[in-house]
């Protein structure tokens, strides 16, 4: 297109550094689940207060990888190819997108009761489980539908 | 919880604005790297950069949110439940929504 797209100079780099960054979030999201899968969360507060922390600074991290990464991608493969000929792939990865965004709409209740686990009443440790669901969904459908994404296309 | 009021009421007005911009008609301020201008739905026909515009405007709404649950929180330690409720609904909603927009528009080729 001729033209400098923001962020394009260190598109390889930031690539591994978002799949990277996405491998840590899916531990710490991966872990927390489990935790809150077997029920005894509750005696485990240090463990959860940990990979809330980290997942909640993961997703962060992660998400503004992917804002850097995004306008490249947005011209030279999702414009250039996806919408042409995989438009199946452009709707899977615009979910992914709207997710990943929304997955902020969540992270502060998220980060905020896995600080006082103790203290939460019966209905709002449902509500952090949910949190936690819902970031653990959004986390591995972000990875797996980018990391197949990434091996159809590749970067330029 | 500290701050409970606000992290549902930021996490409701998030949702709700994001939500929003799938509306057809609803107001789409987007750039386009390859004029390097910033303009309408449909003003170029290069790719453009709508998703920057929905995160800031749904970020925007949020903060709102946030500092109005600073200010009720004086007022009453923890939100009433119906609070939860909505923030969760509303979240609820605009993952729904995102998915059959987009599932509707490139996978059913109806957009």
């Amino acid at each position: 297109m001729g033209v400098h797209i923001w962020g394009e100079t260190l598109e390889p780099l930031n690539a591994i550094a978002h799949l990277l960054l996405g491998v840590l979030l899916l531990g710490a999201v991966t872990h927390h689940a489990w935790l809150l899968a077997r029920g005894n969360f509750q005696d485990r507060t240090r463990q959860v207060r940990r990979y809330a922390f980290w997942a909640s600074l993961a997703y962060t991290l992660c998400l503004l990888w992917g804002i850097w990464v995004y306008p490249a991608f947005r011209v030279y493969v999702r414009a250039a190819y996806q919408d042409t000929q995989a438009p199946w792939a452009t709707g899977l990865f615009e979910i992914k997108e709207h997710w990943a965004a929304l997955g902020l709409a969540v992270l502060p209740f998220y980060y905020l009761s896995s600080r006082s686990l103790k203290t939460l009443d019966a209905t709002t440790l449902r509500w952090h489980a949910v949190s936690a669901s819902w970031l653990a969904i959004i986390a591995w459908y972000s990875f797996v539908l980018g990391a197949f994404l990434m091996d159809m296309k590749g970067w330029h | 919880m500290s701050k409970r009021w606000s992290a549902m009421l930021y996490m409701g007005l998030f949702s709700a604005a994001y939500a929003l911009t799938f509306v057809k008609g609803f107001p789409a301020w987007r750039y386009f790297p390859a004029q390097h201008a910033w303009g309408w739905t449909g003003a170029f026909p290069e790719p453009s950069m709508a998703w920057f515009w929905k995160v800031g405007l749904a970020l925007g709404a949020g903060l709102v949110g946030w500092l109005a649950g600073l200010g009720l929180e004086r007022w009453r330690p923890q939100p009433p439940r119906w609070i939860d409720w909505m923030g969760w609904a509303l979240f609820t909603l605009a993952v729904c929504a995102a998915a059959h927009h987009e599932f509707v528009k490139w996978i059913l080729g109806k957009g």
